[in-house]
């Protein structure tokens, strides 16, 4: 397995650097091996066949899959060179710091204000009712959903169509000030349509935010991403399999000169 | 007749054709004829009573059932009002006690314990649930009446906030329950902690199941006697207070008044019946229309 926790581009810093991590379902060892490095401002895709632990490494990032009882993790995440699993760090600060966009769209049941507005409360980032407004309205621009919903801010979150929604969750995301937003399959619920619409999205985040996205779509992966790791499962003995990173590199060598054999498989859709 | 049809009569089509006569039909015939007879026969005596106790009761059913005091033997008017209020006051003191307690109780059940904790919780509350009322009573008498040394409506409550508590633990619990992991994943994903999540988020979302719960278990409460058996005294007079021994109630009143032989007394034990009906149609009422307030 190769080390891709050195730096691979050099024009750019590097915000995530997971460092041999092992994720651990009970005794077992799902996640085997990975390190690599998250440049900043930039998208990073994570790519690969069910199963090879892309979610599961995502959700290592802003540590939720502490939620998880039997879950626990070896190896070392750091951002801004803070080790995230330190015990002296406070998983909920990480979590304002490094947001998520889950597969599914889940707005919270609440009005659509209070979809984005939940997240500045609780973080205490907003004083007045004016800055509460602002920073709505310039979440919902962000998330290019505010000409759609601004004359219905009162409904629920649950009135607005799936690519709507997935709009609503990302601008409940940007509202608190992330500097990660990581996206578990964003478009995997969505029509093709609200799927570029989302695209868009991205590509217009990766302005102000570091990006990363697990994908089962490969077209979508090149379509969006500058870097892109695959990740493959590798079956073991009594029906188990364990997930690793095969190759991590810019999007474009990735789909046109990938190093690992599995890799040309895997984008030429041999297998997976 | 040609050669098709003669293959098309004598094939399996033949055998599409209906026949009645053949053992698992008849069954089929026997067991619905079965099941409908069971259901009116379950039917019968609900609406029998609804409609028994609306035919007795509707002499009284006028404003003075609602305004006056029940009437002293030989008197031929008045109402059941400070039954109504003492009722009414008896069991809103006894869902503040039991609401807060379990719903903070299902919170932890549902969020913050898990595998044989929650577990043994759950199967407890169950067999709490069915424990008669009776049993309530004499707790509430043993632990309550016999320690202060006198009946009190406080002593009623607490025995009434017992029966109730297993149903809003419960309801709270499955209210809960049913609120997507993904919401709570959602809301942590977004810097709140577990207490905000649960508070802002889930426990929001899960009201109407709760307050469901919460009609169901009033409901119950309101109509029942044996609790108040052992805890308090009845009077016809209006209440007095949460720590007074007397108590009017509507359930008791009944009790008492349908089993005197004065008549007018009894029409207004039946009046009084048809008041908890009417409540407990009313409280299911409520409750269908709060279940259809919900999210999820």
């Amino acid at each position: 397995m190769m080390d891709y926790s050195k730096p691979t581009t050099n024009d750019t810093e590097t915000v995530l650097q997971a460092e041999n991590l092992d994720v651990f379902y009970g005794d077992f060892k799902a996640v085997r091996g990975v390190s690599l490095n998250i440049p900043k401002n930039k998208v990073t895709a994570f790519i690969g066949p069910s199963g090879c632990g892309k979610s599961t490494i995502l959700r290592c990032f802003n540590r939720l899959n502490d939620l998880i009882p039997i879950f626990h993790l070896d190896g070392k995440i750091y951002y801004q060179n803070k080790n995230l699993y330190d015990p002296d760090v406070d998983p909920v600060e990480v979590r304002r710091r490094i947001g998520m966009v889950f597969q599914k769209p889940n707005p919270f049941p609440k009005s659509i204000y209070e979809n984005i507005a939940y997240g500045v409360r609780v973080n205490g980032l907003a004083k007045t009712k004016e800055q509460m407004d602002e920073v709505v309205e310039r979440s919902l621009r962000q998330a290019v959903l505010w000409d759609e919903v601004k004359d219905k801010l009162g409904q629920s979150g649950f009135a607005l169509s799936g690519g709507q929604q997935q709009r609503l969750c990302i601008a409940r995301t940007v509202a608190v000030n992330p500097d990660v937003v990581l996206m578990d399959e964003p478009c995997a619920s969505l029509d093709p349509i609200s799927t570029l619409s989302i695209e868009d999205l991205i590509h217009e985040l990766k302005e102000n935010y570091t990006i990363i996205i697990v994908t089962h779509n490969m077209q979508q992966a090149s379509r969006v991403a500058d870097m892109t790791a695959f990740y493959n499962a590798k079956a073991i003995e009594g029906g188990k399999r364990f997930g690793y990173l095969v190759e991590f590199n810019d999007t474009q060598s990735i789909f046109q000169n990938p190093q690992e054999e599995s890799t040309q498989q895997y984008v030429s859709g041999r297998f997976g | 007749m040609s050669n098709y049809d003669q293959a098309y009569t004598d094939s399996g089509a033949k055998a599409l054709i209906r026949n009645r006569s053949r053992p698992r039909d008849i069954l089929d015939i026997i067991m619905t004829g079965i099941s409908g007879a069971c259901i009116a026969l379950t039917v019968i005596p609900l609406f029998a009573v609804l409609f028994y106790v609306l035919l007795k009761g509707a002499a009284r059913f006028n404003l003075a059932l609602f305004t006056q005091l029940p009437p002293v033997a030989g008197q031929e008017t008045g109402g059941i009002a400070s039954a109504i209020l003492g009722t009414i006051m008896v069991v809103l003191i006894a869902t503040l006690i039991a609401v807060p307690f379990g719903v903070l109780a299902a919170i932890f059940l549902s969020e913050f314990s898990g595998g044989k904790v929650a577990q043994s919780i759950r199967f407890a509350t169950n067999v709490m649930s069915g424990v008669p009322s009776i049993i309530a009573g004499v707790f509430a008498y043993s632990l309550i009446v016999l320690t202060v040394g006198q009946f009190s409506v406080m002593a009623g409550a607490i025995a009434l906030a017992v029966l109730m508590l297993p149903t809003i633990v419960r309801t709270t619990d499955e209210a809960l329950q049913i609120i997507p992991q993904d919401i709570r994943a959602a809301s942590v994903g977004i810097g709140a902690s577990n207490y905000q999540t649960v508070l802002q988020v889930v426990l929001p979302a899960a009201i109407p199941a709760i307050l469901t719960g919460v009609t169901l278990a009033i409901a119950r409460a309101a109509g029942e006697t044996a609790p108040l058996l052992f805890t308090v005294v009845y009077t016809n007079n209006w209440p007095r207070g949460p720590f007074a021994p007397t108590l009017p109630s509507m359930a008791y009143l009944i009790y008492e008044f349908a089993r005197g032989f004065d008549k007018t007394l009894q029409e207004f034990a039946w009046a009084a019946s048809l008041v908890l009906v009417l409540l407990v149609l009313l409280t299911s009422v409520l409750s269908r229309w709060a279940s259809g307030q919900s999210d999820y």
